[in-house]
Parts: structure tokens; C-alpha cells; sequence
């Protein structure tokens, strides 16, 4: 009797369990931020991707939880030990993200996608985008997103000349409640995958040191314009309509074709853009900076303390966990298009500010670097409720 | 000899002509001086923010010092007094910044320094709970450029204030209060080594426009 009650106990545990498990949004970010040639767009790309996944998950309310690879972390070992070992349920989405080199190999044109050349030139160190999709997809999450910015030629003329959405949202998020919706209407209620590559078969993308790769760029805008229309819901299909558009549009400017290929598999409905072959090589790499720590976990985890009295005791914590013997930092806070500098605060402001405001709603840390006297430089972005 | 002094003479005008556009301010763009305006409208909802846990009861000390130190740093000279430079360069040492107080009871507002504000409000024993909230949106006028080269705004907003004592509402007004805004230019320190000038804001005086 008492072992039938201590099992009525454990399942009701384990269900009880699942149901307060807190959503999350599995951000996977694999960006060859060392590439001589494209490292730096390559980074821009991370560092928009960084932010704009951090965003999405302050919009639908779910736990982001970060794996970021950049540099020389930027491995195929990494990555298929991630995609191992990933703890994922069915209520997740899972987001990954790729920027660097990609080639296609002349012998397999019935696979549309490209192969990632992470960060190296060696051949056998290159992993397909169709495998990272069936690792995905074998995890079981509610959707999965696979986008990637594959490129081999740069053109540092200035290749978007943005001068609406992303590039003006010069000040911190504000989570309006339209934008929610239509975030949600995007991320939370579809379930399957998305799987988009920045160009066709037989295209290399372009990109450059001002905006990053063009394709990535035009997705994030997009996705910010869709997401803050007041008319209509947005959709994927028609997201990636316009991605592609917009896409071929600024790459015609500078006598580039480049189209971007999608495959939307979402409720049962299946849609895809044409595509043809191509071939692609690869670039050489060098070693790479530290990914950015548990800072910005930390500071999300403070947010998430709603008793503004226990804040403090949590940004205390963060002080001394964080930055052992006192060690200097400074925070600097920048505008969604990660450009204009917001406010630039000592972390003992910076966490004073956080511990005592109730309007902050998430904190995207973009960059950490530390400078040649040891001092810490955290670049973040910030979402505050209306 | 005059021709080459009178190249010397070109050059010297070439020189500063050139140097000129480096030596003046930078300028806003309206785009600059939009965010700016949002940017102030932030941190007057913070300010409100603040003000409201510090005069609340059931806030722990510790809570209240954060909030106290927050709320300073949004002021120009942080509560103490400060230098404003003028067009000529000329540094004026400035009284610390402070706030209107009113009452439905009286007409005239009295000047508190914004510290000295900041302790009464957290301070209050006439009642035994305090809320003060905001009661209206924020209003921001338009940044505009200064005979000196900076840049200033005012701004408005609407302040509820109920004071109870056991259980019961013992006063209650809506204050409407303005405030000027200063836009500081400032060159700090970045990652790589150089230097960026960037933007900041920071609240001035706050007077009362009505009390109801």
C-alpha cells in the first residue's frame, strides 16, 4: 500500500514537474569570428543574432538558454557534442544559428543545403545543414528554426544602406504588447521546423563590416518590421517571401546574385523555394576571444526575482561571484541596432539600477571584453516593459 | 620674404579653417534628439519608480538605500552641487538640484535639495503607508540647442500621492511638475582602447506646475 502511494506521489511529482518547467528557447550560436577575410561581419552577425534571439525571448516570455560558440570554438566537435547532449522538450523551440563559410559538394546536388565550414578549411571538419537538422529534429522540440549565413566573398563598399527599421531602433526595447503578439503568433504557436540558408545552390552571400552578412541583416529587420505591424499577423512563409526579396534586392545592387533558399515544414504544410546547384570553397582561420560568461545568465536570473527585496541580496551575489576582489567593470548599454550608446555605468550603478527597477525586463549580453589593465567591458542590450 | 610670409599667413588660415569643424560641438540629429526625447521619458518613469519604493513601508532599508543611490544618479551632479560650463568655457559651481514640494494646504511650493527630498520622503512618520505613483504619461518638449552649444529639454509629468493612516486615506493630491533636462556630451572609454562620445541624459530641477 505505502510503495502503490509513494508511486502515486512520484508521478504526480514528475507531472506536476513538467507542467511548471518553464518554456525555453534553446539559442544556438555557432559564428567563425576569426576568419581573416570575413571575421568581422562574421561577428556583427553574432552579436545581432545574440541579441535579436535574447529579444524574442523577452517578447514570448520564454527562458533563453544560451549556447554560444564563436571563434575557436567554432568546431564541428562542439557542435555535434552540443547537439548530443541537448536537453530539450516538447514545449521548446530550438533556434540555431550559423555565420561563416559554407560549400556544397559537386557530387550531391539533391541536397539543397549547404555544408558549414565552422571554422577551419579542412574538408572532413565541415558539417551539412541537413544534419543538424535531423539531430534537431530527433530532440523533439516544438519548432525548430535553422538559418544560416554561408559566405565566400566580401564586399566592403556598403552593401545595405539602412536607414529604417533595425538601424533607427537606437534606444532600448520596449516590450509593447502588439509586438508580443505577433512574436508569439510567430515563435509559440507553430509547431515543425524552419530551415533557411542565405543563398541558393551555385550563389556565394555577401556581407560586410558595417551590417554583418546581407541576408542575416534583412531577416532580422524583417523580422522587427513584421513583428511590429499593427495590420495583419505575420506569418513564416511570408516573412521568408520577403527575407528572399529583400535579399536579391540589396545583392543586385552590387551585381551579386544571391538568392536565399527556405524550407518551411510548419503543422503538416509543407513549402520550399527552388533552388539550383553550385559549388563553393572555403578560407583559412586563426585563433579567436572568450564567449561571454554567466554574467548575463546571473543578470536575467535577478530580473526574474519579482520580491524587490531579494534583489539586492542576488545583485550582491552577482558582485562577488562575478567580479572576484572588487574587480573594475563597466557596463555599456546599447540601442537595438547596437550602435547608439544608451548609458555607460560602473557595475556597482549598473546592478543598483537593476536590483531597484521594475521596468527592466530582460538584459542581452552582447559582448565581454576585458582590456589590457584587466578592467571588464560588458556590451548589452536592454528590453524594458511599456 | 613678404611671399613667404604670406604663405605662412595661407597656411595658418588653411590650418584653421580645417581644424575648425573638430573644435565645435557635436550636433544631434533629429534622429539622435528623438531617442533622446524617449530616452528622458525612461528615465522619469525610473525616477517615479524610485521615488515610490523609497517612500514606501513595507521596503526593507536596504532596498530603499539602492533606490536612494539610483535615484541620485539620474540627477546632474548626483544630488551635490555641480559645474555647468558655459559658451565661453567659464565653470560655475551650480546649488544641488532640487524638487518642488506642495501641498492642496498651500500655495507656495517649497525647495527641497534633491538628498534632502530623498530622506524626508523615506523618512515621513505622519503616515503609516505612503503609495506614490505615476498618474499620467510623460510629456517631453522638443531638445533643443543652447545659446552655450548644448542641448536641454523640459519635460512634464503627473505624480499621485496618498498618504494613509490606519487603513485610512488621510491625503491624497496629483501633482503636475516639470523639469529640465540636460543632455551631456561625454567621451568615455571603450573596449579597444579608444575613445567614443556618446549621450547622456540627466535630470535638473523639478518644479511644480499644479497641485490638485
Amino acid at each position: 500500500m505505502n510503495k502503490y502511494r509513494l508511486f502515486i506521489v512520484v508521478c504526480l511529482s514528475l507531472l506536476l514537474w513538467q507542467g511548471v518547467q518553464a518554456q525555453r528557447i534553446h539559442e544556438i550560436l555557432f559564428c567563425n569570428t576569426i576568419d581573416r577575410s570575413i571575421g568581422k561581419s562574421v561577428e556583427i552577425d553574432n552579436d545581432r543574432a545574440l541579441d535579436e534571439i535574447g529579444c524574442i525571448g523577452g517578447y514570448i516570455g520564454y527562458e533563453v538558454v544560451e549556447h554560444v560558440y564563436q571563434g575557436k570554438d567554432c568546431t564541428r566537435k562542439n557542435l555535434i557534442n552540443l547537439l548530443e547532449t541537448l536537453d530539450c522538450s516538447n514545449k521548446d523551440i530550438i533556434f540555431f544559428y550559423y555565420s561563416g563559410h559554407g560549400v556544397h559538394a559537386n557530387t550531391n546536388f539533391e541536397d539543397k543545403l549547404p555544408q558549414m565550414c565552422m571554422n577551419t578549411n579542412i574538408e572532413s571538419q565541415f558539417v551539412p545543414v541537413h544534419l543538424v537538422d535531423e539531430m534537431l529534429a530527433k530532440k523533439g522540440p516544438k519548432l525548430r528554426i535553422i538559418m544560416t549565413d554561408c559566405c565566400n566573398s566580401i564586399d566592403q563598399s556598403g552593401i545595405v544602406q539602412a536607414k529604417d527599421g533595425l538601424a533607427m531602433e537606437r534606444g532600448v526595447t520596449v516590450i509593447k504588447s502588439t509586438h508580443q503578439a505577433n512574436y508569439r503568433k510567430l515563435f509559440t504557436e507553430p509547431s515543425g521546423s524552419v530551415i533557411v540558408t542565405s543563398s541558393k545552390l551555385g550563389q556565394s552571400s555577401i556581407g560586410n563590416t558595417l551590417y554583418g552578412g546581407c541576408f542575416s541583416y534583412a531577416f532580422w529587420d524583417l523580422l522587427l518590421k513584421e513583428c511590429s505591424s499593427t495590420t495583419g499577423t505575420p506569418t513564416w512563409n511570408d516573412l521568408m517571401k520577403k527575407v528572399q526579396e529583400t535579399t536579391v534586392n540589396i545583392a543586385s545592387r552590387y551585381n551579386h546574385p544571391q538568392e536565399p533558399y527556405y524550407v518551411v515544414n510548419l503543422n503538416g504544410n509543407n513549402s520550399s523555394s527552388t533552388n539550383a546547384p553550385s559549388y563553393t570553397t572555403p578560407n583559412t582561420t586563426e585563433p579567436a576571444e572568450p564567449a561571454p560568461d554567466g554574467f548575463g545568465q546571473a543578470i536575467n536570473q535577478l530580473l526574474a526575482v519579482s520580491d524587490m527585496g531579494k534583489r539586492a541580496k542576488t545583485a550582491s551575489d552577482i558582485r562577488r561571484k562575478c567580479f572576484p576582489d572588487g574587480q573594475e567593470a563597466t557596463v555599456i548599454t546599447v540601442g537595438r541596432n547596437l550602435k547608439t550608446v544608451v548609458d555607460y555605468e560602473d557595475i556597482d550603478t549598473y546592478l543598483d539600477r537593476l536590483s531597484s527597477n521594475k521596468k527592466i525586463a530582460r538584459i542581452n549580453v552582447i559582448k565581454d571584453k576585458t582590456d589590457t589593465k584587466g578592467k571588464r567591458f560588458f556590451t548589452v542590450t536592454e528590453m524594458r516593459n511599456e | 620674404m613678404s611671399k613667404r610670409k604670406s604663405l605662412y599667413r595661407h597656411l595658418l588660415f588653411a590650418i584653421l579653417v580645417l581644424a575648425a569643424p573638430a573644435v565645435q560641438a557635436q550636433v544631434l540629429s533629429q534622429e539622435d534628439k528623438e531617442e533622446l526625447q524617449i530616452r528622458t521619458k525612461q528615465k522619469i518613469e525610473d525616477l517615479q519608480g524610485h521615488l515610490s519604493t523609497i517612500a514606501s513601508r513595507s521596503v526593507s532599508p536596504a532596498l530603499k538605500d539602492i533606490a536612494t543611490r539610483s535615484a541620485l544618479k539620474l540627477f546632474i551632479g548626483k544630488g551635490d552641487s555641480y559645474y555647468y560650463e558655459d559658451a565661453y568655457g567659464k565653470r560655475t559651481l551650480h546649488d544641488p538640484v532640487i524638487m518642488q514640494v506642495s501641498s492642496k494646504y498651500r500655495a507656495t511650493p517649497i525647495n527641497r535639495p534633491m538628498k534632502q527630498y530623498l530622506n524626508s520622503l523615506r523618512n515621513m512618520t505622519r503616515y503609516s503607508k505612503v503609495v506614490i505613483e505615476n498618474a499620467d504619461v510623460v510629456r517631453v518638449d522638443n531638445i533643443r540647442e543652447t545659446a552655450e552649444g548644448k542641448y536641454e529639454a523640459v519635460a512634464y509629468f503627473c505624480q499621485k500621492f496618498c498618504g494613509y493612516r490606519d487603513g485610512k486615506l488621510i491625503y491624497n493630491d496629483v501633482t503636475e511638475k516639470k523639469v529640465k533636462v540636460y543632455v551631456e556630451r561625454e567621451e568615455v572609454a571603450m573596449p579597444d582602447g579608444e575613445t567614443q562620445v556618446i549621450w547622456l541624459v540627466l535630470l535638473g530641477d523639478i518644479y511644480v506646475v499644479s497641485t490638485q
